[in-house]
């Protein structure tokens, strides 16, 4: 019996994530716009954050993030009765506490939580916890900025930050997929009650015996009999014809809801953007706003990795290279805090995001973003770089709104890289000479009792090649299609590696055996094979056993 | 409306939760599932549509959370005593219902305030937990 605990631990996961994501933005706001009349709504906000992420904290007896959260929930009390907006001190204390708590359920398992108090953190918050009582308006020692880490490790941890395992559904989206389901059921009955309800079987019978019978003299009754089958049959034909476009309608439909439900909003990643700029701003000691457009327009999940990898690069780009500090700034006679505009637009299959800042402008040769144009060149995507001396930088990515990932083995065959998916392939294994036979003049493996034909992938693929030497080990690459597995010798195994599968060329489209093309990380094209076609070569093509041998 | 008349036809006592956080309706829900009294016919995150949850499925029992976004659980309170003869049960982490919101809700015919069932996901108190908080619910009917 699974426990109401483990059952809703999912559910627990996303609900406090998704509250800390929000109480981040929130709080990244409320210090952006600090001096602005109208804190109340945003106090109330935030005071319900906390006091939805306490109470669900509470329910699975996660203690210490629990005392936090009820900590701040206690200062938001206090500031919504004194109708107080909450001071810079303040913000900063809720943001580490929102930082911390998101550290210990990143740890946490069902029931195992990990045993972390942190003392300076309560010891932050309790000054500003008394209630009904004025918080102190001015700001006590400033805090410390946090150490300069390497920009590259702040990349890798940012990347872990951005990953989504939950989605929210919109609730309509999924009745009308239940309803579609419901659609199929249906029409499997319909499947069932045509067979009975027409007779067939019985109209083939006494068709078979009026035939049989001897005295064919009856012509009239086998004629009757055989147009009788001749109707049912047609009656059947159209019936079954009828189905078929209902499940191919039905079909059509699923597939499409399918996507629609891997479509998420680019304010995902968007949210998640302010805590990244603000360390950077913090490490490098830049005051930086960072501004989002285009939040609403929707990509497939799988878009989410690719697509913030870059995001996140640029943005580093902008905070360290192209925007001043405050006093170069002050002196240029610019605002003191710098500026960062995200906005991403969508036209026809592609996006673009423009990312700007009102920095000095970056020279390309600084830029570093050759790491950049390598991946977006990868998913067949591009960057522009605009920049003017003393007035910003304007980055202009363009990426495809969907990128198929293939897993794939890359292999070699006469000097040349093929990537073969990872999903077709069985085993790797070497053979020596001595363990293959010949059957029936094609070279076979013995492998655990299967008897597995053998083929060269160069020789299958018509590519030039030397004989192999016939004392050598040969490394076989096992496939597996429709139940039928096949050893393919290749010369060399180079690893396993994830390819961006680009659109080829129709014409490239019908060579048998080619699956797509991909770019690899050195900007070499590669094939990726498919692996029916491989067999169906196969099928053309007996290898002459003294080939190897 | 009386009271045999709101009831189901098995004779169970028709649930309506509200309350903002998905997490908490889940574990209500199914602490109360487990009771053959009670019957769930409806969920709403917020006061608004609690109001139009009530009009829709007439709910003989109202677990009601406070703290909840466009209309919190005083002033559902306030406006769902002219259209509902229901029992409002508030369900709130009590520790931050000050009194004198204690004192309004009781005032504004809650039937009780229930702690929330703290700790109730855990390994060992699952079952101790449950029971209390249905019991407590129990004792409000």
């Amino acid at each position: 019996m699974s426990s109401m605990l483990e059952q809703l631990w999912p559910v627990f996961i996303a609900e406090v994530g998704e509250k800390l994501d929000a109480l981040e933005t929130m709080v990244t706001k409320a210090t952006a716009r600090q001096h602005s009349a109208d804190n109340s709504h945003a106090v109330d906000a935030l005071f319900r954050e906390f006091h939805t992420l306490k109470s669900n904290l509470s329910m699975v007896d996660f203690k210490e993030p629990m005392e936090i959260a009820n900590a701040c929930e206690d200062i938001l009390h206090g500031l919504r009765k004194s109708k107080t907006a909450p001071n810079n001190d303040i913000l900063n204390a809720l943001l580490e506490s929102v930082d911390w708590i998101k550290k210990q359920v990143a740890e946490a398992a069902p029931g195992q939580y990990p045993r972390t108090t942190n003392e300076a953190l309560h010891k932050k918050l309790a000054p500003f916890r008394q209630q009904d009582e004025p918080v102190p308006a001015e700001p006590s020692i400033p805090e410390q900025p946090e150490p300069a880490l390497k920009p590259e490790s702040q990349v890798a941890e940012h990347k872990e930050a951005l990953e989504i395992d939950t989605l929210r559904i919109n609730s309509n989206s999924l009745d009308d997929l239940v309803t579609q389901i419901t659609q199929l059921i249906l029409i499997e009955h319909r499947i069932d009650s045509i067979a009975p309800q027409k007779n067939l079987a019985s109209t083939i019978n006494a068709t078979h015996q009026a035939l049989q019978s001897e005295n064919t003299s009856n012509s009239d009754n086998i004629f009757s009999h055989v147009e009788h089958l001749i109707n049912t049959f047609s009656e059947y034909q159209k019936s079954l014809s009828q189905i078929d476009a209902s499940i191919r309608t039905i079909s059509d439909n699923i597939q499409e809801n399918m996507l629609s439900l891997r479509a998420i909003p680019l304010s995902t990643i968007f949210t998640r953007l302010p805590r990244i700029v603000r360390q950077k701003a913090t490490v490098y000691n830049k005051p930086v706003q960072l501004l989002t457009d285009g939040g609403d327009i929707a990509i497939d999940k799988s878009m989410i990795d690719v697509i913030s990898e870059p995001i996140i690069h640029l943005l580093h780009n902008a905070v360290v290279y192209s925007l001043e500090t405050a006093e170069e700034r002050k002196a240029n006679n610019k605002p003191e805090t710098g500026k960062i505009h995200i906005s991403a637009t969508r036209e026809g299959d592609l996006i673009q995001l423009d990312i700007q800042d009102d920095g000095r402008g970056i020279d390309y040769r600084t830029a570093d973003i050759d790491v950049v144009r390598d991946h977006l060149l990868r998913i067949g995507g591009s960057i522009r770089l605009q920049s003017t001396v003393g007035v910003g930088t304007q980055f202009i990515v363009r990426m495809p709104i969907t990128v198929a990932i293939q897993n794939t083995l890359i292999v070699q065959a006469n000097q040349q890289s093929f990537a073969i998916p990872l999903r077709q392939v069985v085993e790797i294994t070497e053979a020596a000479p001595e363990q293959l036979a010949i059957e029936n003049g094609v070279k076979t493996l013995q492998l655990r009792g299967n008897t597995l034909p053998i083929y060269t992938l160069s020789t299958l693929l018509q590519l030039n090649s030397a004989p192999t030497l016939s004392n050598k080990k040969m490394l076989l690459v096992i496939l597996q299609h429709d139940k039928q597995c096949i050893a393919l010798h290749v010369d060399n195994i180079q690893g396993k590696q994830d390819l961006f599968l680009r659109n080829i060329h129709q014409d490239l489209r019908n060579i048998p055996s080619v699956n797509g093309v991909s770019l690899l990380g050195n900007g070499n094209v590669i094939i990726i094979l498919d692996c029916e076609g491989l067999f169906r070569l196969t099928g053309r093509h007996v290898e002459p056993a003294h080939a190897s041998f | 409306m009386n009271d045999a008349a709101s009831q189901t036809a098995a004779n169970t006592m028709k649930v309506l939760i509200v309350d903002d956080s998905f997490l908490m309706r889940r574990i209500i829900r199914n602490i109360v599932e487990n009771d053959p009294l009670l019957t769930i016919v409806g969920e709403a995150e917020d006061g608004v549509i609690a109001l139009e949850k009530v009009a829709e499925l007439s709910p003989d029992i109202i677990l009601l959370d406070i703290e909840m976004p466009n209309m919190d659980g005083i002033e559902f309170l306030r406006r769902s005593r002219l259209v509902t003869s229901a029992k409002i049960i508030i369900i709130s982490s009590v520790a931050r219902l000050d009194s004198s919101e204690a004192r309004d809700a009781l005032a504004l015919g809650a039937a009780d305030i229930i702690p929330k069932p703290s700790g109730v996901l855990s390994l060992d108190f699952e079952e101790k937990k449950s029971r209390e908080l249905l019991d407590a619910i129990h004792k409000c009917l």
